[in-house]
């Protein structure tokens, strides 16, 4: 029984892996026409250094993909091959009632050899991909704790693992099965197992202790949260932009409520605000009329069907359709009703800002007026920074590897991170010898579709000269208004630009075509 | 509690039609609204297999666009239709794939799956009770599930896509639909999955609890239930008071999302529709409310497993499992701690650091009863006689991944290591191993290990090695390499590496990474074989096919109504005597009297008098005490 039901296992596998070999082996014959470098890359691209993923054709990446599929069922093909030999074992141990294979030891060995080898690869790793880890290789002050506190944990998590490790497979083998031995009963030694509950309760506190240091230094207590220069880095989907606070050194005021096409970050400027008002005043009457006329809609409609169908507009005839189903069951009226309801909601919000003159005046203090928006953050080297942090929308997290730096940007809340860059964008250029090198600030929250690519360019400067050069090339979004004079040119909307960027970003990286 | 049996009704069921209290089995009664907890338990271990196939599927697919990004793949456009246009995965539906994924293999396998199939099967049998308390409510309990996992699958035939902000699904992320397609009626649907799925295993966890506690057989006092019996208890105490949280938090979202409350929303534009009306609320608060669940839920997924594990292995090392009450204690540990740990995975969530550093110390707790845990079992296996049976390697493998993913445990709880750690690739990698790989070979040690009980047939032993060699592998290449992707500060959820040219260099080890886990996932088909071929056509399994001590082994090979088809069988020592000294046999069953030496086919001559109290070590130490006490605790010592 057990015998023709491996049979068939087999037999289907084998066939189901001989076609598939067939309908993959055509691209491998052409292999021989590619240079040998290539073909390394495409087979065993683990260890071949100067691996270059971008700059392959894509002709032959598709090629490498389908060599990677005979792989897979070359590897198939190997282990089903193993299964046959395995049983053929068992088979011939009961037709000569001899002892050919001992599965109990074949295991055991097994789990000796994995043993071996998993610590091989293991130890592997560390040495071909530690370095690429970044550890020891930050560029901020509280890195050097950080990567410390790291090496102390990884230590110590190292010998657990290889002790224990080693025990587990050891002990496997060695005490396999044997006809000739009994099991020793013994249930347990309450000094043993004090023994080792005391020895990680206390390796664990050395661990949360320091630990302990290193956060409370990053955080709470962190000694330049008070003279830190100050950036506000803002984020929504998909993109992020930095608010410098100018010459006064004080942000601007900004509201949700404020945001707008042309005042993307919502800041308290009073002309953006009062023209923005009058457009939510009118999109108010603009839905209280499209609320009251939903009859003469219907009516439009109706006539829009017709139209499309003596022209055979088919798509027409169908969405028209859709459209007065929505109307019929009452959700083009709920639509337009909450909509209005968020605008005269937006408008009251504003109006408790305007009735309250504390407030008032608070908000709107000219702070604002040279706050400078920028698509690029520029920092001093070995000055403490502060980013604080805001969302328009959903949670981002902002996230800055090389800096050992994250936090999330929650929409309704203030977050923030000090740190002290001290590698500036030249210095990890040289390090990294590699010309294009920079620092990115990435999104590192799931934000959306394009959150695999929302990313802001982070640059360290060397030297004060350099940074005030960059900082005086910096307009102001909204320079106070002298009266009469024209409204500036239109600098200030980047967040509708790299929405616009981002999009267009996917649809390249899609190959789609619409 | 009814008897009736199998034998009863063959005997001279089929001429009477009504006025008795046992009724004619039909295949409906039998097979699909049963309330038998063996038949309930295979129930849960289908459905748990049929999702689980499609979340290892959904990975494949999503691993072959991160191997190779943009490139065209048959497979995506014939399986995901306009998802997958020209063969390229589309970057929202990425996003749902990775959702769905871990939905699907958190809850519905791994919680359900494993738990629910294993606490089914074997609560009322190691205990010696005739089924679950409310037989009614356990197959509710499966039934809400089913349901619940229809629900979840149909997501995928909604317009818009299913649910896709992650498994956690945060909000805003999730609570508004015009911020990605996912969170229009995929989302919805995803909520009323979710609560269908609480309510199937609060009524699993309530009756799991009672029978536990009422129902164990004369002589079965806690001190000598086996720590299966003890993982599933406390376990399904853990969904008992995590899962409502879970609840709450869900309808709050169902409230947010349908009802303009604002428990979650505040200060938001959103583009295309303007400033919303919702202030006040808190995305925080629900991760708050997600996580007292969420990591409480990582325990309910893992410490099933680690019970199995401790029978497998202490049944094939043939040796008493080293320090029961250690054991014990130690999951009560793990139980009482992991309510208070949550805060760490919100080390950077604008929660309060100093709050941060109260999660840290509390977490950082939690490894010490983990790593008496894993002493344990190496203790087990020291001087053992080991049987390598396909469940023993699966044990084995748990530990192993265990350890591995329980050390970057360490490095996570650490709140200022985890500034760097959070939401990379070394996440990925810890809880894959830690909680999936670990996990799924507990689920398939149990499988191997009760197969012949479930099913009154063997499985196929060189399937099984196969199986096991190719899939414990694969786990390892798949998730090792990913600790190291992560440090380098590689997100997750991220569709394609191409955001800086820097990822470049992981993209060998993506492909690597991708081979690795369709191996592992052809290596399921091993298994899927033997499982289900061998329902139908495997030997005959016999009565005690490991020599063990449990009970379970002491009912008969073909299922009946009520387990013992005499009096229930009385216990008279610990599940763990093995390689008695002074014993022929290797193996002590639970329900042989003392004098009655050896005889272990003989269930009827059971005396009912009062079981002699045994202590096979002179000590009598303080675990007893501790038992005493604890089951005075509950007021419910039976024994
Ligand atoms: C064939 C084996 C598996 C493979 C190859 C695999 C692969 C992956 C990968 C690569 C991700 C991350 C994707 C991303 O963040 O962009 C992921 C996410 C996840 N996987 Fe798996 N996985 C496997 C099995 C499992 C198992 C057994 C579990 C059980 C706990 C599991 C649970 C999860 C969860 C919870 C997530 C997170 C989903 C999210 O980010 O919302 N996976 N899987
Ligand atoms: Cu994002
Ligand atoms: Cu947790």
């Amino acid at each position: 029984m057990k015998q023709t039901q491996m049979k068939t296992f087999i037999k289907t596998g084998l066939m189901v892996l001989f076609f598939g070999f067939v309908y993959v082996a055509e691209p491998i014959l052409e292999l021989k026409t590619l240079n040998t470098e290539l073909q390394e890359a495409a087979l065993f691209g683990v260890g071949s250094d100067e691996f270059e993923p971008f700059k392959e054709a894509t002709g032959a990446e598709s090629l490498k993909s389908k060599i990677q599929w005979a792989l897979y069922i070359a590897a198939g093909l190997l282990i089903l091959v193993l299964a046959y030999v395995f049983d053929v074992a068992s088979y011939a141990q009961k037709l000569t009632g001899r002892k050919i294979a001992d599965a109990n030891k074949i295991n055991a060995w097994m789990l000796l050899i994995f043993l071996g080898v998993g610590m091989y690869f293991a130890a592997w790793e560390f040495v071909v991909h530690g370095p690429e880890t970044k550890v020891y290789n930050s560029s901020s002050e509280h890195g050097v704790d950080y990567d410390n506190m790291f090496m102390i944990t990884l230590i110590f998590t190292a010998i657990v693992f290889v002790a224990t490790q080693v025990l587990l497979f050891v002990y496997s083998f060695m005490y396999k099965k044997s006809e000739t031995r009994k099991a020793t009963y013994y249930s347990h030694n309450n000094k043993l197992e004090v023994f080792w509950t005391i020895i990680p309760a206390i390796v664990l506190t050395i661990l949360v202790l320091r630990g302990y240091a290193v956060w409370k230094n990053i955080t709470y207590e962190n000694p330049n949260s008070k003279n830190a220069q100050e950036i506000e880095v803002f984020a929504y989907q998909f993109g992020w932009t930095a608010r410098y606070p100018g010459a006064d050194n004080k942000f601007g005021a900004h509201s949700f409520n404020y945001i707008s096409g042309t005042n993307s970050l919502g800041l308290a400027v009073e002309s953006e605000v009062e023209t923005f008002k009058e457009e939510l005043k009118k999109d108010t009457s603009d839905y209280i009329a499209k609320i009251n006329s939903i009859d003469t809609y219907l009516s439009e409609l109706n006539a829009k069907v017709k139209d499309f169908k003596k022209l055979a507009n088919f798509k027409g005839v169908e969405d028209t359709e859709k459209e007065i189903a929505r109307v019929l069951n009452g959700e083009y009226k709920m639509d337009l009703e909450l909509m209005l309801r968020r605008r005269t909601k937006q408008l009251e919000r504003m109006a408790l800002v305007e009735m309250n003159k504390e407030e008032y005046k608070a908000t709107f203090n000219g702070s604002v007026h040279d706050d400078m928006i920028t698509k690029e953050i520029v920092v001093l080297k070995n000055k403490p920074v502060k980013l604080k942090f805001r969302s328009r929308d959903i949670i981002h997290s902002a996230f800055l590897p090389d800096f050992r730096v994250q936090m999330n940007c929650v929409p309704g809340m203030n977050t923030e991170f000090t740190f002290v860059p001290t590698k500036s964008t030249d210095e990890i250029r040289k390090e990294k010898n590699n010309e294009e090198y920079n620092y990115y600030l990435y999104c590192n929250k799931i934000c959306g579709q394009a959150h695999f690519n929302m990313k802001i360019k982070f640059v360290v400067v060397e030297t004060e000269t350099e940074y005030k050069t960059w900082i005086a090339a910096q307009k102001p979004a909204y320079p106070m208004q002298l009266p009469g004079s024209e409204k500036e040119e239109e600098i200030n909307s980047p967040v509708e630009n790299q929405v616009e960027e981002s999009v267009v970003i996917i649809q390249s990286n899609n190959k789609k075509s619409i | 509690m009814s008897t009736t049996s199998h034998l009863e009704t063959e005997t001279h069921g089929h001429d009477d039609h009504h006025g008795h209290e046992h009724h004619k089995e039909t295949f409906i009664s039998k097979y699909v609204f049963s309330m038998d907890h063996k038949m309930i338990s295979r129930q849960f271990l289908i459905t748990g297999i049929i999702m689980g196939c499609i979340g290892v599927f959904m990975s494949i697919l999503f691993r072959l666009q991160l191997a190779w990004p943009s490139e065209s793949f048959g497979i995506i456009e014939t399986f995901l239709g306009k998802w997958g246009k020209d063969g390229i995965l589309d970057p929202n539906f990425y996003l749902a794939l990775v959702t769905i994924h871990g939905t699907i293999m958190v809850f519905y396998v791994l919680t359900a799956g494993l738990s629910g199939t294993f606490s089914n099967l074997l609560i009322p049998l190691q205990i010696g009770a005739r089924d679950m308390a409310s037989p009614f409510m356990n197959m509710l309990s499966y039934w809400f599930f089913f349901l619940s996992s229809i629900v979840l699958i149909s997501s995928f035939f909604v317009e818009t896509g299913p649910a896709s902000a992650g498994w956690t699904v945060y909000p805003p992320l999730s609570a508004l639909e015009k911020a990605m397609p996912g969170s229009g009626l995929g989302m919805t649907l995803w909520l009323v999955a979710i609560i269908l799925f609480i309510v199937s295993s609060l009524l699993g966890g309530i009756n799991y609890i009672s029978t536990v506690l009422n129902m164990r057989t004369k002589g079965m006092s806690m001190d000598r239930m086996p720590l299966t019996i003890w993982s599933f208890f406390f376990t399904a105490v853990l969904g008992l008071l995590s899962f409502p949280v879970l609840l709450g938090a869900g309808l709050f979202l169902i409230f947010d999302r349908s009802f303009g409350t604002s428990f979650y929303l505040s200060d938001i534009y959103l583009n295309g529709i303007g400033a919303l009306d919702n202030v006040g609320g808190s995305p925080v608060l629900y991760q708050h409310l997600f996580w007292f669940l969420g990591h409480p839920e990582v325990y309910i997924i893992l410490m099933p497993a680690l019970g199995i594990t401790s029978e497998v292995i202490a049944n094939n090392a043939r040796k008493p499992i080293f320090g029961y009450t250690a054991m014990v204690i130690s999951l009560l540990g793990i139980s009482f701690l992991s309510f208070i740990v949550w805060g760490h995975h919100m080390f950077i969530t604008g929660m309060n650091p100093f709050l941060g550093t109260v999660f840290m110390f509390v977490t950082l707790i939690i490894a010490v009863p983990s790593a008496v845990k894993t002493f344990n079992y190496l203790a087990t296996l020291w001087k053992g006689n080991i049987r390598f049976t396909p469940a023993m390697l699966f044990a084995i493998g748990l530990v192993s991944l265990f350890i591995t993913g329980g050390l970057t445990g360490i490095y996570l709880g650490n709140a200022a290591l985890d500034i760097q750690l959070h939401d990379t690739y070394f996440v990925v990698a810890h809880f894959h191993l830690v909680m999936g790989s670990a996990s799924i070979f507990g689920m398939f040690a149990g499988i191997y290990h009760w197969y012949p009980k479930m099913f009154g047939k063997m499985m196929n032993n060189t399937l099984g090695y196969f199986h096991f060699w190719l899939t414990f592998i694969s786990a390892y290449v798949v998730f090792f390499p990913m600790h190291f992707m992560g440090l380098a500060g590689v997100p997750r959820r991220y569709y394609e590496f191409t955001l800086v040219p820097e990822f470049g260099i992981w993209m060998d080890v993506n492909v690597v990474i991708t081979i690795a886990a369709i191996v592992g996932g052809l290596a399921q088909v091993f298994f899927l074989y033997n499982f289900f071929v061998n329902i139908f056509k495997g030997e005959k399994a016999t009565q005690n096919p490991w020599q063990s001590n449990s009970l379970e082994w002491t009912t008969p090979v073909e299922h009946i109504h009520g387990n013992w088809p005499g009096p229930l069988p009385v216990v008279y020592r610990g599940p763990y005597e093995y390689s008695v000294p002074g014993r022929e046999l290797d193996y002590y069953p639970q329900n042989i009297p003392s004098d009655g030496e050896d005889d272990i086919h003989h269930t009827e001559t059971v005396k009912v008098d009062e079981p002699t109290i045994e202590t096979p070590t002179t000590e009598v130490d303080s675990s007893k005490v501790l038992f005493a006490s604890f089951a005075k605790l509950f007021g419910l010592n039976r024994a």
